[in-house]
């Protein structure tokens, strides 16, 4: 029970956590709350189902994708005129509605569904890695793949400076 | 007889070609000059070999070799196999054994040349082609030959390219043949078609044979006179002869090797081969002789007035290759593949000697400016000589018992009207040789002071002394009359051939005329050409207008040029402006280039570049996606 | 509680959505994807508490590893752009406007 409350009360963060990083004017802002969500939501997936997964979600997540965020930010080394003004408040209210639409939708979808109910316990690191190299090996093979290519297009892009 | 060695026959000269082209270049002459002729000389003592196998084995014995499956489609399956009996392994002889001297030859005439290299890579490929062509155990693998030695023929006479007449030349062989190659297809796929009609489909020649008795006679006669077409362009018969003479822009050792002695033989080959077909189409035999007795005449009326050395042996070549067809069509399928064995001996030598002749007069081709080269080119001389008796049918030269005997068929066969023109132009035959001879080697020179005749070296020699035994003896050897030991040979082969027993009586008359014929011939020539000078100008005065048709050769390429080069090249440049430009580009593509641009001129303002824009449409099409769901979901 | 965590997916995915399609810094918008990448994994650990197998989970790491990939790449496309156009205002990169 304790865990379920713990799970909801982690879940509202994340939200209100989501809500701030795509509001802040400054994009580091936006990166520390950004952050925050990430915390959240590796808590929820550590309490409810898989620490393991929780772990990865915060290493990978908060610990390099969002350094990654920050340096590049650094970089670029804005200053505050640079942030001028944002979107119209048209844009703003129709991107508001269709996303509402978009929850108002899924919620009307998944309320008449009815899972199965063999909840499992925790689901051990064993069994993730077993997944993944045995039914999903040509998958995890392809994502190595995917990652060499992009370590090498990244450096590509970053490298020189590019001639238009 | 099963055998895996057979191939090796293909292997040798595939070999040489290989290694001439890939390696040629970098080993250098001397190297070439070894692999070429090496190569064709392994092949032929194979050949020998395999001959020897045959000996053993039978009048209907053969020996194959079944090298991989070529084409396997639905219930077609074609193999490709070569056999080895008594027909293919005969005209494997005199190809690879013609071809080696040529070879030889070759060395001694093209050395120096810039393209030493590749001149012996195209031969050693002709080689292997021709091979292909003779040994194939069906007509598809036949045509695959047919049109390799087609393509080494294109290659060598245009072989010195950069001078365009010949580059030219080169051309006209390769789109004359391609018309005769069409029939020949036809032909095949007749065949194809005919016998999966009756059993199941096969151009095989030994599974050919069982079925041909079972088609309509209507489709044996057009399978047969398609093929014909084929071997029509080949061996330069009447209508489609005009590529030869112009084919002898090619180096000489190739106009004797492909365009005398072997490649343009391959129609006749094709006949023989193809003779249980013949003989079940009476008509297209009948069609065969008459285009060979026409084709023999006119190209020896031609031969009469020719003034350039090549030009009067390939029409004499034309002429002679007419006789083998009448040889063939009458059914005397021994009697035409002697009398292309013998011929393979002498015109191959005489091109050689005409070589020898171009070599020492430092490549002049004009009889007119030779004249006394007896004393200069002693050794060319008398090969020569001895090459114009067989050519001329002189008994005991070899081309006196071989057109004979197919002379002697005919008439006995009942065509006689066949014989007579046959005989008129063994006149004409004796006529022109000697008239070659004499303008060449007789009289006082006619050549500018410049131009020192010289012999030609050993290498070149030597080649042309082996065949010049060879015609001399290989006439009564292989085909004395009633002792034919190629009849003999044979005859497992030919079972359909005419049959003439007795009445040799008759054959030593007709023997005997033309004999009478042939001296005849050597007499006018002699008296005009040696005794009075003055005469052939006299005569040419006198019937101004049939000296002038001979002359330009009956404007046969002028008329083909403008009944069908001109029409073809005005309907298609008509094509070309009228239909091709004006509705097909200007009307089909440039419509629809235009509605695509129009289409595309109003599609990309939907394309703002903003990627937010395009962020809103993905989200829109979320919505709508889920909106379907719970639509579906609610009904 | 598998309701509810498919909720919370949703209300994140929406303010991903939001995020990306009004936002003008491209780090923002970036940051955005990262959001609404999250939220599928939240679907996916539902989905495997739920049906009680491991696959979800290796679904996670997959999506995370792809998630880690696209932001190499699109901050070094974006630092590239940058020093080319001079802004990171992603409305104003638009050259590919037909």
């Amino acid at each position: 029970m304790i865990v379920e409350w713990v799970i909801r009360a982690l879940g509202i963060i994340a939200v209100l956590s989501a809500l701030v990083a795509i509001t802040r004017r400054n994009p580091i802002y936006s990166a520390v709350f950004l952050g925050l969500n990430f915390l959240c939501l590796g808590g929820i997936f550590t309490f409810y189902v898989s620490p393991f997964v929780g772990a990865v979600q915060i290493i990978v997540y908060a610990g390099a994708i969002l350094v990654l965020f920050v340096l590049a930010i650094m970089i670029l080394n804005l200053r505050d005129e640079d942030l001028g003004p944002s979107r119209r408040t048209v844009v703003k209210f129709f991107a508001v509605i269709a996303a509402i639409g978009v929850v108002w939708l899924i919620i009307t979808i998944t309320a008449g569904f009815v899972p199965p109910g063999r909840e499992a316990g925790t689901i051990s690191a064993a069994q993730v890695g077993r997944a993944l190299l045995e039914a999903h090996v040509v998958a995890f093979e392809v994502i190595s793949v995917l990652l060499i290519t992009a370590v090498v297009g990244a450096v590509v892009l970053a490298k020189k400076r590019m001639e238009v | 007889m099963e055998d895996a060695m057979l191939r090796l026959i293909l292997l040798f000269p595939l070999a040489g070609f290989l290694f001439n082209a890939f390696l040629g270049k970098r080993a250098g002459e001397r190297v070439v000059s070894w692999v070429g002729p090496a190569s064709i000389f392994f092949s032929f003592a194979t050949g020998v070999y395999f001959m020897s196998q045959l000996a053993g084995l039978g009048e209907h014995g053969y020996i194959r070799d079944v090298i991989f499956t070529w084409i396997a489609s639905g219930e077609v399956s074609i193999p490709f196999s070569i056999v080895f009996d008594h027909l293919s392994g005969w005209m494997v002889l005199v190809v690879t054994g013609v071809g080696f001297l040529i070879h030889v030859y070759s060395i001694g005439y093209m050395h120096g040349d810039k393209g030493y290299y590749r001149y012996f890579a195209y031969l050693n490929l002709f080689v292997f082609m021709m091979l292909v062509l003779v040994l194939g155990s069906n007509l598809l693998l036949m045509f695959l030959g047919w049109e390799g030695v087609g393509l080494c023929s294109y290659l060598l006479i245009g072989f010195w390219f950069t001078e365009e007449e010949r580059a030219r030349a080169g051309m006209k062989a390769f789109i004359v043949n391609r018309i005769g190659d069409l029939g020949f297809i036809l032909g095949i796929a007749t065949l194809l078609w005919g016998s999966a009609v009756v059993s199941h489909p096969t151009v095989e020649f030994s599974q050919l044979q069982a079925v041909v008795p079972r088609l309509p006679e209507w489709v044996v006669l057009a399978a047969t006179l398609l093929l014909f077409v084929g071997a029509t362009g080949k061996s330069a018969q009447i209508p489609l002869y005009v590529w030869l003479p112009d084919a002898m822009a090619g180096p000489t050792p190739v106009s004797a090797l492909i365009h005398a002695a072997t490649m343009v033989t391959a129609g006749v080959y094709m006949v023989a081969r193809m003779n249980f077909a013949y003989s079940a189409a009476p008509l297209a035999m009948d069609v065969v002789a008459g285009v060979g007795v026409a084709t023999a005449f006119f190209a020896a009326t031609m031969g009469l007035v020719a003034t350039d050395i090549k030009k009067v042996l390939a029409y004499s070549t034309v002429s002679q290759l007419g006789y083998m067809f009448v040889g063939v069509g009458v059914g005397a399928y021994a009697g035409g593949m002697f009398h292309l064995t013998t011929h393979a001996f002498f015109k191959a030598l005489l091109f050689l000697g005409a070589g020898s002749v171009i070599h020492g007069m430092s490549g002049e081709q004009d009889i007119r400016k030779m004249g006394g080269l007896k004393d200069k080119m002693p050794w060319t001389y008398r090969v020569f000589l001895i090459e114009g008796l067989a050519l001329a049918g002189i008994p005991p030269f070899a081309g006196f018992f071989s057109k004979d005997e197919i002379l002697f068929k005919a008439f006995a066969s009942g065509h006689k009207l066949i014989w007579a023109v046959g005989i008129a132009a063994a006149f004409m035959t004796a006529f022109y040789t000697f008239r070659l001879i004499f303008l060449v080697f007789y009289n006082t020179p006619r050549y500018d002071e410049s131009v020192h005749p010289h012999e030609s070296p050993p290498v070149m020699i030597i080649p042309m002394a082996i065949l010049a035994v060879l015609s001399f003896i290989g006439g009564f050897v292989l085909g004395f009359p009633h002792h034919s030991l190629i009849e003999a040979f044979m005859e497992g082969v030919f079972r359909h051939g005419v049959e003439i027993h007795g009445a040799s009586g008759l054959e030593m008359g007709l023997m005997f005329l033309s004999t009478i014929v042939a001296v005849a011939g050597w007499a006018v020539a002699y008296r005009m050409y040696v005794v009075d000078t003055t005469l052939p100008e006299k005569i040419a005065q006198r019937f101004k207008a049939a000296y002038a048709l001979l002359f330009n050769r009956y404007w046969v390429d002028e008329i083909y040029d403008t009944l069908f080069v001109k029409t073809y090249l005005g309907i298609s440049d008509g094509i070309m402006r009228y239909i091709v430009d004006d509705v097909i580009i200007e009307g089909f593509l440039n419509t629809a280039a235009r509605t695509s641009l129009g289409t595309g001129r109003q599609l990309r303002k939907l394309q703002t570049g903003d990627v937010q824009a395009y962020g809103f449409a993905m989200l829109a099409g979320v919505l709508l996606v889920l909106a379907y769901i719970v639509w579906r979901w609610a009904t | 509680m598998f309701g509810e965590l498919i909720i919370l997916s949703a209300v994140l995915f929406a303010v991903g959505a939001v995020g990306f399609l009004t936002r003008r810094n491209a780090f923002v918008v970036l940051m955005s994807l990262e959001l609404m990448l999250n939220a599928a994994n939240v679907v996916f650990v539902a989905a495997s508490k739920q049906w009680g197998g491991p696959e979800g989970l290796a679904s996670v790491l997959i999506v995370i590893a792809i998630a880690a990939a696209e932001a190499a790449v699109a901050l070094a496309a974006l630092l590239a752009l940058f020093r080319v156009v001079g802004t990171e205002k992603i409305d104003e990169w638009r050259a590919l406007r037909g």
